[in-house]
């Protein structure tokens, strides 16, 4: 059977790149004693598909990953195994079958979106932040919205993921931030993939849920 | 206190995973539950301290008491570094990122020479005075690891250092400061300088005269010399069955089961073997619980067997055959590296079938077989073709050979002999797959080529380095005997050099090893950082010769920097072995014939020549 697992990746996990966190997943199945199908040839892997690679430093609550097993298991029997075997940080949120038949996770992922948080204190913003925020039109399909909470500036993104290429989410949020005149490092924005979405290229995409 | 990591800070360095913290295993103790703090600091980068398994143990053992809370600090990369400084973050753990300065212990695992500056630059970081002289409170600094029997160029830096096994000492260790808690810092260290196995430098004063030292003096109680620490039965100590998983790649992302200490070969270079001494295996029962209990806590897919000698463990073809089968049903390969040339079989090779196949090692470390014979590794030519056609036809195509230049008596025909013996492979492996013996894709042979570092407590230790100079001529000489066709990889001739120089040092090299730190060496043994000329800079500036330390032949007579330090094995015996090198006699191995090294009942070592340590496992011959 074939079971999608949605996965948070928070915390100090955030700091760990995809491969690592293929391995650490690779690791918790290993130790879950769960009935994993492994894949033909010369070497053989542990058959789990995952969603578009997050960057070092994103912090997630939605990460997919597909399951092959060999024999069936009650999906939240699985998702309760896996979560008393991952590290801190990752947790397994939700957890259901999908037909054995159905395109994979980066066939059906059109788009991601992202929540970026930047905190202004002690940085040059110049005055009239406010207004200028107030009045930031979409110059950018990407940005959904631009919020400023006190010091906090909160930046909305949808960007193409998956299969479709499109601009990171770092560079929509440093033109933003270059837009609103605001001088700050890079390294100071914290970026949080908040879901996954299919069909956009049809359509109006919609969340992935398991 | 706790110290803050920003996001910005983690985001501008790199391996940010390096300092989180947060992984699987890992323990994280309330301080104010426990009577000892004790910061375990490993004096390289995150990946490269993780893969080390005296880590992994000595945190288990000490976390397993109620009364000690263990901790992990590695160096931070340069970048970080820069970070912390600019910041002024002190170094910490990443457990509890508790400031290093507020622990009651912190423990340095000396591992090999270059990495003396690492320790300065953790030890700054921290911001504790580096020498132990200067200290008046914070914690004790201690060290141990395999440096820690000639420990002399950095011991004015260490309250007390360690010899030998950690994990009985430890205990004794924790136990006397938590007993003398309240005492004052010289009264705890005189307590500590009474338990087997502790080395209290600042006991000791050292006479020099010209070169050499004339002699080492203890003060009063000091205990002469100091004895190195056995743990007799592998058996009976805390099996290091949880280690921390980390969350980036390591060096070794493998459970890593010990299969014994110490060597029965006394080949005579080498350092570990002698001051391993005796053999003590686990037994057979032991690895195979070890092994499926760490892989159970790890979800690893490699078990790696570790020793000196893998091919010497008792009943191996058996232990690989019956744990192989085991690891492969649940889908975890097992390797073995140190394996023997002359104890290869199909057999072995057979049960090594991996899920995937990496790569063969061996160690002929000589080109001929007279030089062989002088450093006691008495392989034959036969022997090793042997090996190599037998790993062949089990589908092995990679090979990879280790040699050693500027041993001595070594002469041009010896570095001859090494290109001679890859020539006659490569052929053999060429007619091998044209007549179809060999399936498989084309041979790949590396080649790697070390220079010889003489080492205190061994048969060499009165040996001069040659020059750096020399060492490059030979090297050439295998360049250009090689041509492109040879994967041929080479140490840095200056960082032996430095090596050797360290090695057998003295405590009159400490300021040379402060200056080089300040002038900016750091993670000298990282081929991107190595920076010899920081280091010509620092010799000359504090007055120092290396060339004196490295390539100055010992007298016999001479008193040695470390021969107050007693890993177990009489002086005597190696000056013999010594002089039966140069006549190019060979030694047999411990398990063959005991040669009255000294080891046998002292300091508790159990050393049973032909007897096992241990019930129930086959003892293998050896034919040499």
């Amino acid at each position: 059977m074939r079971v999608r697992l949605q996965l948070t990746k928070q915390g100090d996990l955030r700091y760990i790149s995809q491969l690592d966190l293929v391995r650490m997943v690779e690791r918790a199945i290993r130790m879950s004693g769960l009935p994993i199908a492994y894949s033909e040839g010369y070497n053989p892997r542990p058959r789990v598909a995952y969603s578009p690679a997050l960057p070092v430093g994103v912090s997630s609550d939605t990460e997919f990953i597909d399951v092959w097993l060999e024999s069936r298991r009650d999906p939240r029997a699985v998702a309760h195994r896996l979560n008393e075997v991952l590290p801190r940080g990752a947790r397994v949120v939700a957890a259901g079958e999908v037909l054995l038949s159905a395109p994979s996770l980066s066939a059906v992922i059109s788009d991601a979106e992202y929540r970026a948080m930047v905190n202004l204190t002690d940085c040059e913003s110049g005055q009239d932040l406010a207004l200028r925020v107030e009045n930031y039109g979409r110059q950018d399909d990407c940005v959904t919205f631009v919020e400023l909470k006190g010091n906090l500036l909160v930046i909305g993104l949808m960007v193409p993921a998956g299969s479709r290429s499109g601009p990171r989410p770092r560079d929509v949020v440093s033109q933003v931030l270059s837009d609103l005149g605001i001088n700050i490092s890079p390294e100071r924005v914290e970026v949080h993939r908040c879901r996954l979405l299919v069909g956009g290229r049809e359509g109006m995409p919609r969340p992935l849920a398991v | 206190m706790r110290v803050e990591l920003p996001h910005d800070l983690l985001m501008s360095v790199t391996r940010p995973g390096r300092y989180t913290g947060g992984e699987q295993n890992s323990t994280v103790k309330d301080h104010a539950l426990v009577s000892l703090t004790f910061a375990l600091a490993f004096p390289d980068t995150y990946e490269v301290g993780m893969s080390h398994l005296g880590l992994h143990i000595l945190y288990q053992e000490l976390n397993r008491r109620s009364d000690t809370a263990a901790e992990r600090v590695f160096a931070p990369w340069v970048d970080m570094e820069q970070a912390m400084r600019a910041r002024d973050i002190p170094l910490h753990t990443l457990e509890s990122r508790r400031p290093v300065r507020e622990f009651d212990l912190v423990g340095f695992s000396l591992q090999y020479e270059l990495q003396y500056t690492n320790v300065l630059l953790m030890l700054d970081l921290a911001g504790i005075p580096r020498r132990a002289a200067d200290r008046e409170d914070g914690p004790l600094i201690c060290a141990g690891g395999p440096c820690a029997v000639n420990p002399e160029p950095v011991a004015d830096l260490f309250d007390f250092i360690v010899l030998g096994d950690g994990e009985e000492v430890v205990h004794d260790v924790v136990d006397c400061m938590i007993g003398s808690s309240g005492e004052d810092r010289g009264e705890v260290l005189a307590r500590l300088s009474r338990v087997d196995g502790v080395y209290v430098p600042g006991g000791y004063e050292v006479l020099y005269e010209g070169d050499r030292v004339s002699g080492v003096s203890p003060g009063p109680d000091m205990p002469v010399p100091v004895r190195r620490r056995i743990v007799t039965d592998l058996g009976s100590v805390s099996p290091p069955d949880r280690p921390v998983v980390p969350l980036i790649q390591a060096v070794h992302d493998r459970a890593a089961i010990e299969l014994f200490r110490g060597c029965s070969r006394g080949c005579r270079f080498c350092q570990a073997g002698f001051t391993g001494r005796p053999v003590r295996e686990r037994s057979l029962e032991q690895v195979c619980d070890l092994a499926h209990a760490t892989i159970a806590a790890t979800g690893y897919e490699e078990a790696s067997l570790l020793s000196l000698s893998s091919s010497d463990y008792s009943g191996i073809e058996q232990l690989c055959d019956r744990l192989g089968g085991e690891l492969r049903r649940q889908r975890v390969s097992l390797s073995l590296p140190s394996l023997r040339v002359d104890k290869f079989s199909v057999g072995l090779a057979g049960s090594l079938q991996q899920v995937r196949k990496s790569g063969l090692t061996f160690a002929p470390e000589a080109g001929t077989e007279r030089l062989r014979r002088v450093i006691n590794k008495g392989i034959l030519d036969e022997e090793l073709m042997a090996t190599a056609v037998a790993a062949w036809q089990s589908g092995w195509d990679r090979l990879k050979l280790y040699f050693m230049i500027g041993l001595p008596t070594e002469t041009e025909e010896d570095v001859a002999g090494i290109i001679e013996l890859v020539r006659q492979l490569k052929q053999r492996h060429r007619e091998g797959r044209r007549s179809g013996e060999f399936k498989g894709r084309g041979l790949k042979l590396a080649v790697s080529v070390a220079t010889f570092v003489p080492k205190p407590h061994t048969p060499f230790q009165w040996v001069g380095q040659l020059s750096s100079g020399q060492i490059n001529e030979r090297l050439q000489l295998l360049r250009s005997g090689f041509g492109r066709k040879v994967d041929l990889s080479t140490h840095d001739p200056l960082a032996s050099r430095l090596e050797a120089v360290l090695a057998r040092g003295d405590r009159r090299l400490l300021p040379v090893i402060e200056r080089a730190y300040e002038l900016g060496s750091r993670f000298d043994a990282w081929t991107e950082r190595w920076r010899p000329e920081l280091w010509d800079q620092a010799f000359r500036e504090c007055g120092v010769d290396p060339a004196r330390y490295a390539e100055r032949q010992r007298e016999p007579e001479e008193v040695l920097p470390w021969d107050h330090l007693d890993v177990g094995v009489d002086k005597e015996f190696l000056w013999n072995e010594f002089q039966r090198a140069l006549s190019g006699d060979l030694t047999p191995g411990c398990r063959q014939q005991c040669m009255n090294c000294g080891i046998t009942g002292r300091y508790g070592a159990v050393c049973g020549g032909r007897e096992r340590p241990h019930a129930g496992a086959t003892a293998t011959d050896e034919t040499r």
